[in-house]
């Protein structure tokens, strides 16, 4: 009986898809099919990319608070060069200045010991300075066409960027689990003390960490650039904590050390299907953060109180093997 | 440390989980639309309607109420999405609207610039589909993948402000006015419209030499965010200042409010509104504010089902269909009161 309860809760996330999708099937005829079922990664794509850099950031017990200013900054700049530079330039320097953002956010919290949360909000504001300040406050629309196929272009019939997501996430899941990259995120985020003492260089992996979830944002941030066409710095204000909220909600603990990837992709499709459902049974925009904030708060809440359990079943276990 | 830290966090992210469904206690008084459903259109129709957000925006708020009462007076029926502002749940959104197999689509875009391509690849798919831009103009304005645009035009807004203010300079027989301007938030569209509208009709008039710019910062549409503005312009300025140039009545109640707290005779420095709430409308009667546009969600949400009606109906349909502004001031602002309460509620 334990087994089972165990099994319903470590397995929650799957069982809330599986109904969220028998819901939707049972109210919208035309749900379950391929294109459709595609749809909800494809739209998760934006969000679903950046909640795996963050995750990996997550784990060593950091967070960012800049990635919506870091997309929308990266989608600026890569349009802007577009006239002078042509596509490819255009796009490899969006991706580096998106990325150089992290390296300033690495830097201050291990170079300056500054708190992650003072100094990526920081970032957050200046580069969402930086881009009103490029653009004149107005978007800044894109001039070349096949720009648009990065995020709008379909392949087999699906859009070309469920690719991406798929790709961030198998790379994603081989680094934490097979290299030395993930190992130490892991050390890092449960004790840090230990970490260092066993001789892993904190503050390099730490960089490295902040670093890649900049990356992740220039990314994202070159997709929304290409699926809208347009640069502008308003873009993502709003985006971090959905973000956050994707990873935390996929098992990744904000106090480090614990969570990964596939959590993560769990996290980002309730919140897709969440979106879907939304439409499909017409709720109520009245309640519908209600209902969002529900769902969240249910997984958050038997995950603290699973884990708090199996804390306490070890304890036990080593006590009785002690008597 | 990094508990408190983290507990910051996690109150930062329950709040703006939060903040949508508080805010909504702001309800306005019950909107019964006076619908002047002119057109006979079909009902059982299915529609869905895309908006930036709803909740967090005072105007947003009374003009779904407005939708969904015009929706249930035509027989209608109607899915509404919410994008919280963010141009990615839009595209994500309108999307998923169409899926659900429409048989006319809204959009008012969350960003002018960016719903366009997102509309192109939805017109791709379903070429049959009426889709019409609500309230916000899309940029540019005439795209081919849509039917057209109704609602108001923020841009002749600007120069209708604009025409007020050469008026006033005019009237009072002003060689120059030195002003502060005080824009919407920054990288929005009703802003940067509001500010070429009220910069391209000094021009018109020639007025421009008159207007002397002491300063020009963004107030964010917010009251609070007015006030203090005002106040350090104030303090800066002093006696120099005569006028403020304010994008909504938001902000203008911000001003209006700092003007009283500092003790400025009113019409000393006069200001201005737009949109026409409630205690916006009070201040021109009072004499606080010069004017304010008067752009009612009502009618405005009103407008684009009409236009829709007809597109259901076959008539044919210009590509603008503009909602009229007029200007609310000491004249007619008695007059205009019971339309601002009814719409906004006594308070607001």
């Amino acid at each position: 009986m334990k087994k089972i309860t165990n099994f319903i809760i470590d397995q929650k996330l799957i069982i809330i898809i599986i109904v969220l999708i028998i819901a939707l099937s049972v109210e919208d005829k035309s749900f379950f099919t391929v294109k459709s079922l595609a749809s909800i990664l494809e739209h998760a794509t934006i969000i679903g990319i950046m909640a795996a850099g963050m995750t990996v950031l997550l784990i060593s017990g950091s967070f960012d608070l800049s990635v919506g200013s870091v997309m929308a900054f990266t989608g600026i700049i890569t349009i802007m060069l577009q006239k002078p530079l042509g596509l490819f330039l255009s796009v490899l320097i969006g991706l580096i200045a998106g990325t150089m953002v992290g390296v300033i956010n690495g830097l201050l919290v291990v170079k300056g010991r500054i708190n992650a949360f003072i100094a990526t909000l920081g970032t957050m504001v200046i580069f969402k300075g930086f881009g009103l300040a490029l653009t004149g406050s107005s978007p800044v629309k894109g001039t070349i066409a096949a720009y648009q196929f990065i995020g709008q272009g379909q392949v087999f019939g699906v859009d070309i960027t469920l690719f991406y997501l798929i790709a961030i996430f198998i790379i994603v899941w081989y680094l934490l689990k097979y290299t030395k990259f993930g190992r130490n995120d892991y050390a890092i985020g449960g004790n840090i003390l230990s970490a260092r003492l066993s001789g892993i260089n904190v503050n390099l992996y730490t960089l490295y960490y902040f670093v890649f979830c900049a990356f992740t944002a220039a990314v994202s941030g070159i997709i929304l650039s290409s699926r809208v066409n347009t640069g502008n710095a308003v873009f993502g204000d709003t985006t971090n904590l959905t973000v956050i909220a994707a990873a935390v909600l996929g098992g990744t603990s904000l106090f480090g050390g614990k969570g990964g990837v596939i959590g993560t992709i769990q996290g980002v499709i309730i919140l897709g299907l969440i979106e879907r459902a939304m439409v499909v049974f017409n709720v109520d925009t009245n309640y519908q953060l209600l209902v969002r904030g529900i769902i969240i708060l249910f997984v958050v809440v038997t995950d603290a109180v699973t884990s708090r359990r199996k804390k306490l079943d070890i304890e036990k276990g080593v006590m009785e093997k002690g008597a | 440390m990094k508990k408190i830290v983290i507990g910051l966090l996690v109150v930062a992210f329950a709040f703006t989980l939060l903040m949508g469904g508080v805010s909504c206690k702001q309800t306005a008084a019950e909107v019964t639309t006076a619908a002047e459903v002119t057109t006979a259109a079909a009902a059982g129709m299915k529609i869905g309607y895309s908006m930036p957000f709803i909740e967090d925006s005072p105007y947003c708020f009374p003009f779904s109420k407005a939708l969904q009462a015009s929706v249930e007076t035509r027989g209608w029926e109607m899915i509404l999405t919410d994008a919280k502002g963010d141009i990615n749940t839009q595209a994500n959104q309108v999307e998923d609207l169409v899926a659900q197999g429409l048989d006319g689509l809204f959009v008012m875009p969350t960003d002018a610039a960016g719903i366009v391509s997102v509309l192109e690849k939805v017109h791709g798919e379903y070429p049959d589909l009426p889709i019409l831009i609500s309230n916000t103009l899309t940029d540019p304005a005439e795209i081919a993948s849509v039917k057209g645009f109704a609602g108001p035009n923020s841009y002749l807004e600007g120069k209708q402000m604009g025409a007020e203010y050469v008026k006033y300079v005019e009237k009072m027989g002003y060689d120059i006015i030195n002003y502060c301007h005080m824009t919407g938030m920054a990288g929005y569209g009703a802003a940067i419209d509001r500010e070429n509208g009220f910069n391209d009709a000094l021009k018109e008039a020639g007025a421009e030499a008159k207007f002397n710019m002491l300063d020009l910062q963004p107030g964010d549409w917010s009251p609070d965010k007015g006030q203090t503005l005002t106040e350090n312009w104030l303090t800066t300025f002093g006696d120099e200042l005569q006028m403020i140039y304010a994008h909504n009545d938001g902000m203008g109640i911000g001003v209006v409010n700092a003007l009283k707290a500092a003790g400025v005779e009113p019409g000393k420095i006069v200001t201005n509104g737009c949109d026409g709430q409630t205690q916006a409308v009070q201040m021109v009667k009072d004499g606080w504010m010069l004017f304010t546009i008067f752009q009612s969600p009502i009618s405005d949400a009103e407008l684009s089902m009409s236009v829709m009606g007809k597109i259901f109906n076959g008539e044919k349909v210009e590509y603008f269909t503009y909602l009229e502004t007029p200007t609310v001031d000491a004249s007619n602002a008695a007059e205009y009161l019971p339309k601002a309460i009814e719409i906004w509620g006594a308070e607001y």
